[in-house]
């Protein structure tokens, strides 16, 4: 039995959500299941109120935000560098002890070694310690902040700040950034706004079925 | 009804020239999967129609040629 399943579903109206949510849930009552209500807030709501009704609880809630292309003042740092495969082992380790499994996603291994290889994890090495990291996807024109950490041990040495603007120089030759953030979590948002990102309508509303 | 469509693309993402039309959005990364979620919404609040669950794929939604055909295929004239 796995610890937990992200349900996939799409359906064309409320009314057949509830009917097939009913079924699926008799049929697996005793899983814990996780689920992500994605779009407008105006959308959302309906949906998460079923989801509701047929016992899940909103575990955290994220909104998009979205920055547009403009320069930045950038200026190396030496301590930060693409991660190579012994980072990932440690960022992997990192990813496990400071995020939520349920509600971030954390990529698998291999998924990690393939962002590496594309050099999209950036690391800053603070006296051989690997003190932060962020990692990214390009799609073309749009520049995708995914995890974005700095260890606790080293808050107040720039690590992040230096990270984004890596992670902004990289992208600079895409149109947008783009991230999805806990909307509870209002250091990070306000981060966020100061780099120039705004928020979007756009919620992410995870909800678990114990 | 492309110039509708134009405008309600840059409506959802100003920040892209919707109106080249030798551009696919999707691997242009000028509409994701997020963005398709709103798209549909405007095309059925904008034209009065419900567009099947099936026809949300990235395909439908890669140009303004691609839209239109979904519109049609959804009765908008």
């Amino acid at each position: 039995m796995p610890k937990f399943w992200n349900v996939f579903y799409c359906s064309t109206s409320i009314d057949k959500m509830n009917d097939d949510l009913t079924e699926f849930l008799s049929k697996y009552k005793d899983a814990t299941m996780l689920f992500d209500v994605v779009g407008r807030k105006e959308q959302c709501l309906p949906v998460v109120e079923i989801l509701r009704k047929n016992g899940l609880s909103v575990v955290t809630s994220l909104v998009r935000m979205v920055r547009i292309t403009e320069p930045i003042h950038y200026v190396n740092d030496i301590r930060i560098k693409k991660a190579t495969e012994t980072d990932v082992l440690e960022v992997s380790r990192l990813l496990h002890n400071f995020f939520d499994e349920q509600t971030e996603q954390i990529p698998y291994d291999e998924e990690l070694m393939d962002y590496a290889k594309q050099g999209h994890i950036l690391v800053c090495m603070e006296s051989g310690v690997l003190a932060g990291f962020l990692i990214y996807e390009i799609n073309a024109s749009t520049n995708y902040l995914r995890y974005w950490f700095t260890h606790p041990n080293f808050r107040d040495k720039k690590v992040g700040s230096h990270l984004l603007r890596e992670f902004l120089n990289e992208g600079k030759e895409t149109k947008r950034q783009l991230l999805w953030v806990i909307q509870s979590n209002e250091n990070a948002v306000v981060r966020y706004y100061h780099y120039g990102f705004s928020e979007e309508n756009m919620y992410d509303y995870v909800m678990r079925y114990t | 009804m492309k110039k509708q469509i134009i405008k309600i693309l840059t409506e959802l993402r100003p920040e892209f020239d919707f109106s080249q039309e030798s551009v696919d959005f999707i691997e242009e990364g000028m509409l994701d999967s997020f963005d398709m979620v709103n798209l549909v919404n405007e095309l059925d609040t904008t034209y009065c129609i419900s567009i099947d669950g099936v026809d949300i794929l990235p395909e439908n939604f890669s140009t303004v040629e691609a839209i239109l055909k979904l519109l049609e295929k959804n009765g908008v004239k």
